[in-house]
């Protein structure tokens, strides 16, 4: 499990008040042109001059040059590396913003949602946080600009911002060319054709939205999502992207509320949704809401594995890509290996003592790290 | 000899009456008439017919039921359909 | 933090729903079977159909949700329902606006074989007067050409097609010249016995992508008995010519039809191993042929499709077991009622089309110019019955032929949807039109529904196919790859 914000150590002096990003970097030999606008982090005794700020682990180095500001960090953010983005607050809040070496790189653009799902793991807040999207965008004018490979733009819902969601499109379409984009949506607000054919204009060039549906039953969907005629207006989102060509991937949780209905809802995306470009079936996070809700939601994933079985088998029968993310291995039938990811994000990714001996170790998706903490199946059995 | 079944012509119509008699062609000839508030069916077994008239009646009776809940189903859907076909000719759209 | 609802807040509180579009039938065990507009299907207690349709089934009733993902009802809101349902029917119709596709050309009428069922070869070395000329096929091409289809097949028919084999090696090239300019996508098939079948043939087929349609009606026994020939060794021609035609032309360019004769309804499982001994992936379990035995009885057309049903489901039966055991290997006519039963693609079998296949899937050009709309109608036209002939490249245009009365009267009269007890039948979606089939049964082209050997046994096998599904999911999820080949 990554740090991914914090506290510093140690602020020292001239820091703008509010709020500053900054890229980072590693390589004393940059050129001094460049050092103006970047950080330098330091991991030895070499530091060189004309960098616009220092960052150092455990206490500030007697060899800083002068009139250089640094910041004292924890040994948590080692992790740190050449071409991350990170910003810092005046009140001495840092907070890891862009890490190039990972493949799981996320912009959030709001905390506020128009759904309020059972087990969100980013509950959602009822606050102004416009500038939050100012802040993706700065992000995005600061990333280097071929460092990106996979953004993912997230929320909350990121279509509530609408123009301004767009807007952020056409900006990482610019400046960020070989990054493809996933978004993390509920799909409604594409039922508005006008929206989608904006959405539809970015042209990205590789470009998908990942879209919950959560049971053919829209009562049931309804009910997961706490919003009543949420199914009809994500299933008709849906439609109207894939008239426009776009890239839509369903995204459904596993849990209580969802396995039973796995087959049927295989069933019903195979008879109306053909068209769309993959489906994910996902673990249920133990973050969030998941907790407030542990009675409706938690179910040993063994007890539904043949469920899941089922479905995985509809969809692929069927030809539609299907993966199955976030779950141990050894909790799953075999049958399904084919599918199945490795695949929790990085930086929130553990496994359980019982996994000690277990010889798949590497092929295993292996755990929430809140899984970890608050709760697990019973039935994990390592591999021999 | 001709089976007489008098049907309360509020509770089958006579299109259900036909459709029943239509389906029942190669086990019964029903020749069928209306009077005042009934329809009336003279039933005679089809000449060779194998099966007990008595089963073939009963199940008669069944189909009639059937033909009735049809023309319900059908009249309460017409507007819909056209509306899916409508929607279905229209000039944009995916295939599915 | 906000309190969360409970699902029955998601659930409809006043049971108001409104019935879409769906038909039914009722099955055994009191169980019925609906279908929607576009040919989903849904099991349902038989009690409960009643309280469906007066409106009286509970939001909470256990199939409730069931109905409403399956699109037999919906709720008010339920607005993407539509748009699914408009979607589907476009996605079924849509083959329609590509219109002709196979054009089936009879070469000649000269055949080495004399079957029991065929009505249409010749026992005679008169080229003149059985064999197609090259200006025959030249205005032939000129029809096929005219078909709006992208996908344009040639099949070549018989007689023994062979038999005048520069007549298609003329009309291959000519077919190839004029793509140059249109650009289809142009295939080629021979219908054949394989006894003719000369290496020099076999790669010319190679050399042009032909593929090749035979006929392997069983084991050596029963092929021979079913398709004599001077030499009495059809069978071992055939199997000559399967392995050098595989070695030659290549694997999969080969294929089998069977016949089904009276002597074959007792050995279903011994034509199967068959195939599956020659290595074949599929069968086509193909109805008796009605065109060679004159059936004046209705009690025999019965006893035929009742026998040919047990036939039928033994070799289904049989052929599931195998694929259980790991060999892979399709029925093809369960595929056809499949696939509409599954999915919304047409699978563009000729006589199991609504509207009817003829003209709009496929067409024929006789040897001797004349146009029929269906292979079947060139066979009535044999018996005498030519009212399914649309004309003569000779002397008919294009516009002639495809608005020719015999056609359309075909088309329109038969039209499943609005055809006695056909518009009110379940298994309309998964069904299809006959018109010559019925025409040459019973005098008119829809017959009686309830008499039809037709009908009888698409139902027959229609019911059954769910039953298999309805208990086995493990050939459900078998039917489900075959619908899907990619």
């Amino acid at each position: 499990m990554l740090t991914l914000s914090g506290k510093v150590i140690q602020l020292q002096t001239t820091m703008p008040s509010g709020r500053h990003l900054w890229v980072l970097s590693t390589n004393p030999d940059l050129p001094r042109p460049l050092r103006c606008s970047r950080a330098f982090l330091i991991n030895s005794a070499v530091i060189p001059s004309g960098f616009s700020h220092y960052l150092a682990f455990g206490s500030v180095p007697v060899s800083l040059p002068e009139r250089a500001t640094c910041t004292v960090l924890g040994n948590e953010f080692s992790y740190l590396g050449e071409n991350d983005v990170i910003s810092l607050t005046s009140d001495g809040r840092i907070r890891s913003m862009f890490r190039a070496n990972s493949p799981h790189n996320s912009i959030m653009l709001t905390e506020q949602c128009n759904n309020y799902c059972l087990m969100c793991s980013q509950p959602p807040k009822n606050v102004d946080d416009r500038w939050l999207l100012d802040e993706a965008m700065e992000l995005v004018r600061l990333i280097p600009r071929h460092a990106a490979k996979v953004m993912c733009i997230s929320g909350g819902e990121p279509t509530l911002l609408g123009d301004g969601f767009i807007d952020l499109l056409h900006l990482l379409k610019s400046r960020l060319p070989d990054a493809a984009l996933h978004v993390l949506s509920n799909g409604r607000r594409f039922s508005n054709v006008a929206f989608s054919k904006k959405y539809a204009a970015v042209q990205h060039p590789d470009l998908m939205v990942g879209i919950p549906v959560y049971s053919a039953d829209p009562a049931k969907h309804d009910y997961v999502v706490q919003a009543k005629g949420a199914f009809d207006e994500t299933i008709r989102g849906i439609l109207n992207l894939k008239r426009l060509n776009q890239r839509v991937e369903i995204r459904v949780v596993v849990h209580k509320q969802t396995c039973d209905g796995l087959p049927a809802l295989a069933e019903y995306i195979a008879r109306n949704l053909l068209f769309v470009d993959q489906v994910a079936l996902m673990g249920l996070e133990m973050t969030g809401f998941t907790r407030a809700n542990l009675e409706s939601l938690w179910i040993d994933p063994v007890e539904y594995k043949d469920k899941l079985s089922q479905a995985v088998k509809i969809l692929q029968n069927y030809g539609i890509k299907v993966s199955v993310y976030n779950q141990p291995l050894c909790l799953v039938s075999p049958d399904i290996e084919q599918a199945y990811v490795k695949s929790i994000s990085d930086w929130k990714n553990e496994y359980a003592q019982e996994c000690g001996p277990c010889t798949r170790k590497s092929e295993c998706g292996g755990f929430f790290s809140s899984a970890i903490q608050y709760g697990y199946s019973g039935s994990i059995s390592p591999f021999q | 000899m001709a089976t007489l079944l008098e049907l309360d012509s509020s509770v089958y119509f006579l299109e259900a009456v036909q459709k029943a008699a239509y389906r029942f062609i190669d086990r019964l000839t029903v020749l069928i008439s209306q009077t005042e508030n009934k329809v009336v069916c003279e039933i005679e077994p089809v000449p060779g017919l194998k099966l007990s008239l008595d089963e073939v009646l009963a199940d008669f009776k069944r189909e009639l039921l059937d033909q009735q809940l049809r023309i319900k189903i059908k009249a309460e859907t017409t507007d819909v359909r056209n509306l899916v076909l409508a929607y279905a000719f229209s000039r944009s759209g995916l295939q599915a | 933090m906000s309190k969360f609802q409970g699902l029955d807040a998601y659930i409809s509180t006043t049971g108001a729903y409104e019935l879409l579009p769906f038909r039914f039938e009722r099955l055994e065990g009191g169980e019925v079977v609906l279908t929607n507009a576009v040919g989903e299907f849904a099991f349902l207690p038989q009690e409960k159909l009643q309280a469906l349709v007066d409106h009286q089934l509970p939001p909470t009733d256990s199939d409730y949700a069931m109905l409403r993902m399956k699109h037999i009802l919906r709720e008010p809101g339920d607005e993407a329902t539509l748009e699914l349902l408009a979607l589907k029917t476009r996605t079924r119709l849509s083959h329609l606006a590509n219109f002709t596709n196979l054009h089936l050309f009879v070469v000649s009428l000269r055949c080495d074989h004399s079957c029991q069922y065929c009505q249409v070869s010749r026992q005679s070395e008169d080229k003149a007067a059985f064999d197609m000329t090259r200006e025959t096929a030249d205005k032939s091409l000129d029809i096929v050409f005219r078909s709006p289809n992208q996908a344009i097949k040639i099949e070549f028919q018989g007689g023994e097609p062979l038999l005048n084999f520069p007549l298609i090696q003329y009309v291959v090239e000519k077919a190839e010249q004029r793509n140059v300019a249109e650009q289809r996508n142009l295939q080629f098939v021979i219908t054949t016995t394989l006894s003719l079948a000369t290496d020099d043939i076999l790669g010319y087929c190679r050399d042009h992508s032909i593929i090749l349609s035979s006929s392997l009606d069983g084991p050596e026994d029963l092929h021979n008995k079913n398709r004599p020939r001077p030499g009495r060794d059809s069978y071992a021609r055939f199997v000559d010519g399967l392995n050098r035609a595989r070695d030659i032309v290549g694997y999969d360019a080969v294929s089998a039809l069977m016949t089904t004769s009276p002597a074959s309804i007792a050995r279903v499982k011994d034509i199967i191993d068959e195939y599956v001994r020659l290595g074949f992936n599929g069968i086509f379990l193909r109805h008796l042929s009605p065109y060679g035995f004159a059936l004046k009885t209705k009690s025999y057309q019965a006893y035929n499709t009742e026998q040919w049903l047990k036939f039928f489901k033994e070799g289904l039966d049989y052929i599931i077991e195998l694929n259980k055991a790991g060999i892979p290997f399709i029925e093809h006519y369960s595929n056809i009622l499949l696939t509409k039963m599954l999915t919304s693609t047409d699978p563009g079998f000729v006589d199991l089309s609504n509207p009817s296949g003829a003209g709009i899937t496929a067409v024929v050009f006789n040897y001797d110019g004349e146009v029929y709309a269906s292979d079947e109608s060139r066979m009535l036209k044999e018996m005498g019955d030519a009212s399914f002939r649309l004309g003569n490249v000779h002397e008919n245009s294009y516009e002639e032929i495809f608005t020719a009365e015999g056609l359309l009267t075909a088309l329109e009269e038969s039209f499943t949807l609005s055809v006695p007890m056909c518009t009110d039948c379940a298994f309309e979606p998964w069904c299809g039109a006959d018109p010559v089939f019925h025409h040459g049964m019973y005098g008119d082209m829809l017959g009686r529904k309830p008499e039809s050997e037709f009908c009888k046994r698409t139902t027959g096998v229609a019911k059954y196919l769910l039953e298999i599904m309805k208990k086995d999911q493990e050939a459900k999820e078998l039917f489900m790859r075959w619908v899907n080949p990619c």
